[in-house]
């Protein structure tokens, strides 16, 4: 009988993921037991062979699929010539179609080509809606609503680098040799491979960094000298108006103008409360009701007006998930202190 | 199909719009890709669909091919998505919930043969019996030894799609290995004569 070490140096061989030591180990193994030996190369015979599925489609079968792609590629080029004419004959209505259209996508791609330079992919998300990219190196990015996304056509080849405004979750493919790097308004945020969220909204007090696992270094836009190195779990976090910033360069340092903190992971789940709305989740914890509304204003693509001065200033605190916009404005009200109305798009809140 | 393979064809795609490489690519994909979808969706003819869709998606975006680094993981993760959009437009909601219980049920639907053996010191009807072992693990762990094995998928790529630890991962493979290794040391004499000398001798 085979040793469970053996099986275990043989699955990582066959998987590609032997290290050096491994290696060795393994050769002195199979040199010191012949019948290992052959074991091996008889494993090593079987993943030369291919496996394939054994009756699940026929060679004809594939075919017939083929065509059926075929059908739909020329349907879809089919469309976009007629929507071409449509154009020549009536631009309104073309133009309001086309609006429909991406309305009712949320997401549009565009392709903004200047003379010379590269072609510019852009991915956004309105009000109200969500979406998931995929990039052409397998990162994963989960955005948020009222967000904004964009990478040359070149992206990967020499390096990975983004641009955001909004809100994002990323899931970054490791490649030491091509860093990923986020730019957002205020900050860059250089990434070797790792999970992480970035808040760059443009009305939002601040910018903040959330990272999950791995590590992140984020630098300052306009003191690219100025780098904080993330450890998982900790929120970097700088003010978004210029005023603050210039006073703190002016030298009062102990404006808490960047700040590091831990934050707490979510028990029975990988991520954290800054995380949490990409399972669709709201969550606030002693948050201003003027912040918290200009969320739920993104999330839902509404206006919310706080007729109170004082009441903008209260802190709230909830988590909610899947819920609508009643639910939403009804848990707050449950919390205490505040009523609402919703008229249309609007929702007023008053104490 | 090698990686090398691959990549040859993707640039081909994206540098001249190459209709017979993009052919070749889904014939390739096609059966795996379909078993995959079907893991989640539970219907053959909707999993076709889904696959359609996501290389009118790629056929679409082709121009970006060329910075994609490892094209296998990339559409296995494409499938995913379209297959769990699909789910959720059926259920009416607009936004994919991480928390979804497809995730648990990513699996490989269809079963596998060693349907044309090349050269081989194993008879054919061993090949068969160690495809029938293969075929009666559960459904996760045959789609991971089958993404390592057939699309030379690296541990951390299978983890990222099936949402697992790299750790689990690991182990998946190691019983899926353990197991193949059974059947070899079971079903061949040669092997086991083999043994049975060494152990006279010494």
């Amino acid at each position: 009988m085979a040793g469970s070490r053996l099986i275990e140096l043989l699955t990582k061989k066959k998987s590609g993921a032997l290290s050096l030591p491994e290696l060795k180990e393994l050769k002195d193994l199979l040199a010191r037991n012949p019948e290992d030996e052959f074991l091996a190369s008889l494993v090593d015979d079987v993943f030369r062979q291919r496996l394939e599925y054994e009756n699940m489609y026929s060679a004809s079968k594939i075919e017939e699929s083929l065509q059926r792609l075929h059908k739909k590629l020329e349907q879809q080029e089919g469309a976009g010539e007629k929507r071409s004419r449509v154009f020549r004959l009536n631009k309104m209505a073309a133009i309001a179609a086309c609006l429909l259209l991406l309305a009712g996508l949320g997401l549009y791609m565009l392709y903004a080509t200047g003379s010379q330079s590269l072609k510019q992919n852009v991915v956004a998300t309105k009000k109200g809606s969500k979406s998931y990219i995929l990039l052409p190196d397998g990162t994963q990015v989960w955005l948020n609503a009222d967000s904004r996304v964009a990478y040359k056509d070149d992206f990967g080849k020499v390096n990975r680098e983004i641009t955001l405004t909004g809100e994002a979750y990323f899931n970054v493919v490791k490649d030491k040799s091509r860093p990923f790097i986020i730019h957002t308004e205020t900050i860059d945020v250089k990434v070797l491979g790792t999970v992480f969220n970035v808040r760059a909204y443009k009305n939002d007090r601040s910018t903040e960094t959330t990272l999950i696992r791995g590590s992140v270094e984020v630098s300052m836009r306009k003191d690219p000298d100025r780098k904080f190195l993330l450890k998982p779990f900790e929120k970097f976090s700088v003010s978004n108006s210029e005023e603050v910033r210039d006073k703190e360069e002016a030298g009062s340092e102990s404006t808490a103008l960047y700040t590091v903190n831990k934050i707490k992971p979510v028990a029975d789940s990988s991520g954290s409360m800054e995380t949490e709305w990409v399972k669709n989740r709201l969550v606030f914890e002693k948050e201003r009701l003027d912040a918290i509304a200009m969320e739920i204003s993104r999330w839902f693509d509404v206006e919310i007006l706080i007729t109170d001065e004082h009441l903008k200033s209260m802190e709230y605190s909830g988590a909610v998930g899947n819920a609508s916009l009643e639910q939403v404005l009804e848990s707050l009200k449950l919390t205490g202190a505040l009523n609402y109305k919703i008229n249309n798009k609007t929702v007023t809140i008053t104490p | 199909m090698t990686a090398e393979k691959i990549k040859a064809l993707t640039d081909s795609i994206a540098e001249r719009n190459d209709h017979a490489a993009f052919d070749q690519l889904f014939r390739y994909y096609l059966p795996g890709l379909v078993s995959f979808a079907d893991s989640v969706i539970s219907d053959r003819h909707q999993s076709e669909e889904v696959v359609s869709d996501v290389f009118v998606k790629i056929w679409d975006n082709r121009k970006t091919l060329t910075a994609i680094r490892n094209f296998s993981h990339y559409i296995y993760i494409a499938t995913r998505h379209q297959a769990l959009n699909h789910i959720k437009s059926r259920k009416g909601s607009a936004f994919v919930d991480l928390d979804d219980a497809a995730f648990e049920d990513l699996g490989e639907a269809a079963s596998l043969s060693f349907k044309t053996p090349e050269r081989s010191m194993i008879a054919k009807e061993n090949l068969e019996k160690i495809a029938q072992a293969i075929n009666e693990l559960p459904p996760r762990c045959r789609l991971i030894f089958r993404l390592i094995k057939e699309e030379g998928l690296k541990y951390h790529d299978v983890a990222a799609l099936l949402d697992l630890s790299v750790k689990t991962v690991e182990n998946q493979m190691t019983i899926a290995m353990k197991r193949m290794v059974e059947v070899l040391e079971e079903s061949l004499p040669e092997y086991n004569m083999y043994y049975a000398q060494k152990k006279i001798q010494k």
